[in-house]
């Protein structure tokens, strides 16, 4: 029978051109949108290699003051800041996690040139930020005196650069200058649907602008946001304004509102599409099924009985999906092949987006193709002979 | 081998009620060869489709092969309709799409038990009956009328029915080719003992079978 409805729909390819076509747009965007969130999602359930949430992010706005005061307003404030009761420890850093992450860096390692990311950090940011070390140390203060950058690499750095060498104690080059890796940290993430960034911890080159606070009360928003104000007026200068007081637990709120407002909008357009396709695909097939009426009755006088009717177009649809997909799913997998979608989806997930994809759109063309099917096996054979 | 008992059959909208068939008695022998002659709207062709099992009777008894069908399901319908009858219309109804050759096949399709070699085996036997064992890769479109009937003729006995019922089946053709195909209906009668009940209304070919039955106003009338 399946040979028999590839017979037929081969010899009615035109007829059926633009079903195919739909089902191949049906199936790219599929494939785009699952792809792409797929490993998105995945996310949400892997660590994010540090602890967000006893930290405090602050930031003073030095837009009003002068160039040559900026450093020492800025020791200033950390110095105050550092005297706040509730406050543990403080970390100046470049990298705030659900906000600013770290820029990309080339760095040579045995003449090769690699693209990893930099986060300008200082020697504190470890234990404010909780981050743990697979191997080595944090760089301290005593290191910055050297003529070596110290520098401390992320787990899936060394993986991927360094293989089964062990990366500590190894020079490599950071825009031309010399560092010596000293500690090996756990990976982390930017955010919590982010991929992981191999990169690299390094000492601060320039006035890092940001500061977060380690603090065990930093659910008591006001009290620390009040003491935090306090301590930025105290430094003396009017210009001085704050931009961020506020507690990481906070900031990432704002960044996953953010994200899910992205979602919402993915998801009403994949609804959209979907509910298109789904007109679009049940429109047709019950055209081209309407216009079949004679030989449904045919087939009924020939000895088919209707659970044989409905079951054949319902085959055909299969068929049909098979056929308009094919293409698509080919596309996909040579895509996939050429590691276009990095980092943004891998093999494994683009390999179950293919499967979700082509699964879903058999579904969609049962459900599409079901009542018409039914309608067409409850059809009075000798009336729909004669229906040309 | 055919026994119509009291047929009745009526249609019935909200307002009007139409006789098509009234209180119809016939018996067609095992083998027997019969015309159903009468005017158009008498009920020739819907008497045959109760007696193809495409239309249920409003009253009366239909037994075939000695088994009482009218109250057989949708299902058993189909099975029986593929077992032991053959149609053939004057319009040929081929599928266009498949080749003669598919055409022919099509009854045995939803036959269970029948392989694909074994159902290309009695299509090309059953073409090699009506002549044409050299078309079978042809598709409807590229035949004559004449041959598209013969076709479909093929397709009505490659599943060996007992019956063949055939619905004006030379009314699309010129005489010469009238003529071959009814022919080649007496052929398999003769040889092959079916029975074939045919509504016709050229007189010139009903004078060929063995009984003539004439209808008018959904009444037998002799």
């Amino acid at each position: 029978m399946i040979l028999h409805l590839f017979k037929m729909i081969l010899k009615r390819k035109k007829t059926y051109f633009f079903l195919f076509l739909q089902l191949f747009v049906a199936f790219m965007a599929l494939f785009l949108v699952m792809g792409l969130n797929m490993k998105k999602f995945s996310n949400y359930f892997q660590p994010l290699g540090y602890n967000y949430e006893d930290v405090w992010l602050v930031e003073p706005d030095f837009q009003n003051v002068p160039e040559d005061k900026k450093a020492e307003y800025n020791n200033l404030i950390l110095e105050k800041l550092r005297t706040i009761k509730e406050v543990e420890l403080v970390s100046a850093a470049q990298v705030i996690p659900f906000q600013q992450w770290g820029s990309e860096e080339k760095i040579t390692y045995k003449k090769q040139i690699i693209k990893a990311l930099k986060f300008e950090v200082d020697e504190h940011y470890k234990d404010v930020m909780d981050i743990s070390l697979v191997e080595g140390r944090w760089f301290t203060a005593n290191d910055y005196v050297l003529n070596t950058i110290p520098v401390v690499v992320t787990r899936d750095l060394a993986e991927r650069d360094f293989k089964n060498d062990s990366p500590l104690g190894k020079t490599i080059l950071i825009g031309g200058k010399k560092a010596l890796i000293v500690g090996i940290s756990e990976a982390i993430r930017e955010n919590t649907s982010a991929n992981l960034t191999p990169g690299f911890f390094m000492p601060l080159q320039t006035a890092a602008g940001k500061y977060l606070l380690k603090s065990e009360n930093t659910e008591n928003f006001q009290l620390l946001e009040d003491k935090v104000r306090k301590s930025v007026t105290s430094v003396g200068a009017a210009e001085i304004q704050i931009k961020q007081n506020i507690s990481l637990t906070l900031v990432k709120k704002y960044a996953h509102k953010i994200d899910y407002i992205q979602l919402s909008i993915t998801f009403v357009v994949f609804i959209f599409l979907l509910v298109n396709i789904f007109l679009g695909i049940s429109g047709m097939f019950s055209y081209n099924l309407s216009k079949r009426k004679a030989e449904v009755g045919l087939r009924v006088i020939m000895g088919a009985s209707p659970s044989q009717i409905l079951m054949q177009f319902l085959g055909e649809s299969m068929v049909l999906t098979t056929l308009g997909i094919l293409p698509g799913v080919l596309i996909a997998a040579q895509m996939l092949i050429m590691q276009y979608f990095e980092p943004y989806t891998n093999e494994y997930y683009g390999i179950l987006s293919i499967l979700f994809s082509a699964l879903f759109l058999y579904l969609l063309m049962l459900s599409c193709a079901f009542y018409p099917s039914l309608k067409a096996a409850r059809l009075n054979p000798s009336d729909a002979l004669h229906e040309e | 081998m055919i026994k119509l008992t009291d047929i009745e059959k009526i249609y019935r909208t909200n307002t009007i009620e139409t006789t098509a068939l009234n209180k119809i008695n016939i018996n067609i022998d095992k083998g027997e060869f019969v015309a159903i002659m009468g005017p158009s709207g008498c009920g020739k062709s819907t008497l045959l489709n109760i007696i193809g099992l495409l239309d249920a009777p409003t009253g009366g008894m239909i037994n075939i092969d000695n088994q009482a069908v009218t109250s057989l399901s949708r299902k058993k319908l189909a099975v029986f309709r593929n077992l032991k009858l053959g149609f053939i219309f004057q319009s040929y109804h081929l599928i266009n799409d498949l080749s003669v050759i598919d055409n022919v096949e099509l009854p045995l399709l939803y036959r269970s038990g029948i392989s694909g070699a074994e159902r290309r085996k009695r299509a090309m036997e059953a073409l090699g009956k009506v002549g044409l064992g050299a078309r079978t890769k042809h598709y409807p479109n590229q035949l004559s009328g004449g041959q598209r009937q013969r076709v479909a003729i093929a397709r009505a006995i490659i599943g060996n029915p007992e019956i063949l019922l055939a619905d004006e089946p030379t009314g699309n053709l010129d005489s010469a080719m009238g003529d071959e195909v009814m022919n080649l209906m007496l052929h398999l009668n003769k040889t092959d003992g079916t029975t074939i009940v045919m509504v016709t209304h050229d007189a010139h070919m009903a004078k060929k079978t063995q009984r003539i039955i004439h209808f008018f106003d959904g009444q037998q009338v002799s």
